[in-house]
């Protein structure tokens, strides 16, 4: 099915027809939220918080995870085996606690402070009367979001270019037009819908590719026979370091600070039903992951030398490996599976970018005081997606290096600087505005400089000592500082009274 | 069978479900 590391599926035209319709239903839905979204900034960027518990608990569990994994996770295990269970293990815990008590918090104060952004939790909440902090939460996701949908344009361009055998460069912008079509039109209730949709895509074939490959090789025990064979350690889930091990699960502080994960906390109905969205998306959480977990296990044992594999990449795997056991149109749903989960996180990401130009800066610091009206800001938000997705385009096209460069940050970067402030936002009375700025600079500085300190990127994932340093420092700067007058009043708020 | 194995591939993820059910559970009794 594959040659020269390209996964065809244009030979078979009903495979091609489910993908074209896959695509025609996520622009349906685009078209179908434009009415809704349309109504104002807080439509157009949080769903009116008016979201669904599933669609809350399938969008937020598929806008944090990208192309990573289907393709990294995978990737992983066929090469460690079992000991890769710990990189899906601590994200999916951080979000069950994320779902039942933080999102709970956030959400009840959003509701009462009329946060629509991140951003606009952070002000509310350390009465930011300069717009001071709220300019450095911009830069901040501005800097890593540009790079990140540019990195999921990229991603989807070439698994797209590749399966129907376009150059890359149309790939990425067809990839784009899509994800600008439904985003700009529907906003963040097409987001969300369309995100549903992705997750049950890519929960399907997470579970139909294991399942068959697994099958095909004569079953569970067979595979684990065989594993043993090539090597031992590959069922050996403890078969790693300890600073391993730490960095693995330390890969779940990344999720209390990436805002596009955050915002779907914000947007749903009824915050009680958060802990319906916790039950569900964890379970999704949990059959994606160690679906991919399983599929890199019963790739070992089809291709026990990478040099098997095209370009000798473990991330083709999967679409090998299922392009290997799959009918030419269930392999359709792989392939549409590998887009889902890139464009569920570029428009999450898209979105959130968007919100902190036309929302935070446009509307909060250059027209601070002023009433715009929100059909206005609703055209704005829209010209600025647009614009977003050029800049993306420019940067994924013309300066892939700079991309893959930030987006080698951005997981950690967002997660070192807006993880441990926003949840001592949430619980501590203590925190201060400096003790965030303060704790934003110190857990972005210690991810860009454990990441390129070779002498420690090799002992730990960076965002573990990036977190804990923002931690440590946001509390020693607040301690030293006066916390806002009304805290009681804002504590009382995130209990929803 | 190795018992690391299953432990890890069977056992942590039902773990992981079962943490959020009752998590689930307890916070809402908690507050009714």
């Amino acid at each position: 099915m594959q040659e020269g590391g390209a996964v065809q599926i244009s030979a078979d035209p009903i495979a091609i027809g489910a993908f074209v319709a896959y695509l025609g239903v996520i622009i349906a839905i685009g078209i179908l939220s434009a009415r809704f979204s349309s109504t104002g900034v807080s439509e157009f960027f949080v769903g009116g918080r008016k979201m669904h518990r599933f669609v809350v608990a399938l969008s937020a569990v598929v806008s944090g995870r990208s192309a990573w994994l289907l393709l990294g996770v995978t990737g992983m295990a066929y090469t460690m085996g079992a000991n890769a269970v710990w990189a899906v293990t601590g994200y999916i815990t951080a979000e069950v606690f994320l779902f039942i008590f933080y999102a709970r918090r956030l959400r009840h104060f959003a509701e009462a402070h009329d946060c629509v952004t991140v951003p606009d939790f952070y002000a509310a909440r350390f009465g930011d009367w300069d717009g001071r902090l709220r300019a450095i939460l911009i830069a901040v996701i501005l800097i890593f979001m540009v790079g990140y949908v540019s990195s999921q344009f990229v991603g989807g361009g070439k698994a797209f270019a590749a399966s129907f055998g376009l150059s890359p460069g149309m790939g990425v912008l067809f990839t784009a037009l899509i994800v600008v079509a439904y985003t700009t039109m529907g906003g963040f209730l097409a987001v969300s819908l369309s995100d549903t949709l992705q997750a049950c895509i890519m929960i399907l074939a997470l579970v139909l590719v294991p399942a068959i490959a697994i099958a095909d090789g004569g079953g569970l025990s067979a595979i684990i026979a065989e594993l043993r064979t090539i090597d031992p350690t590959l069922i050996d889930p403890v078969a790693l370091s300890a600073g391993a091990l730490i960095g693995f699960l330390g890969i779940g502080l990344g999720s209390p600070g990436n805002p596009h994960i955050i915002v779907r906390y914000m947007s749903i109905q009824d915050p009680d039903q958060l802990r319906a969205s916790a039950v569900v998306g964890t379970i999704w959480n949990v059959v994606m992951a160690w679906g991919a977990l399983f599929i890199g296990l019963a790739g070992r044992v089809y291709f026990p030398d990478v040099a098997m594999l095209p370009d000798a990449d473990t991330e083709q795997l999967y679409p090998v490996l299922a392009a290997q056991h799959l009918h030419p149109i269930l392999f359709g749903v792989v392939v549409a599976s590998i887009f889902a989960a890139i464009i569920s996180t570029a428009d999450s990401q898209l979105l959130v970018a968007a919100s902190s130009v036309v929302r935070d800066f446009y509307e909060k610091i250059l027209h601070r005081d002023e009433l715009i009206p929100q059909k206005r800001l609703v055209l704005y938000s829209r010209l600025v997606v647009v614009l977003l997705v050029i800049a993306a385009l420019i940067f994924g096209l013309l300066a892939e290096q700079l991309v893959f460069w930030l987006v080698l940050f951005a997981w950690a970067g967002l997660g070192a600087s807006f993880g441990p402030t926003s949840i001592l936002a949430l619980y501590w009375r203590r925190t201060t505005r400096a003790g965030v700025i303060a704790g934003l600079a110190t857990g972005t500085i210690i991810t860009i400089v454990w990441e390129l300190t070779p002498r420690l990127s090799v002992l730990m994932y960076e965002l573990v000592p990036a977190f804990a340093g923002g931690l440590l420092v946001t509390v020693i700067v607040s301690r030293m500082t006066r916390p806002p007058d009304d805290v009681d009043a804002m504590f009382a708020s995130m209990k929803g009274n | 069978m190795p018992l690391r194995f299953f432990l890890a591939m069977f056992l942590l993820p039902a773990a992981i479900i079962a943490t959020a059910v009752v998590l689930a559970l307890v916070t809402k009794k908690r507050e009714t």
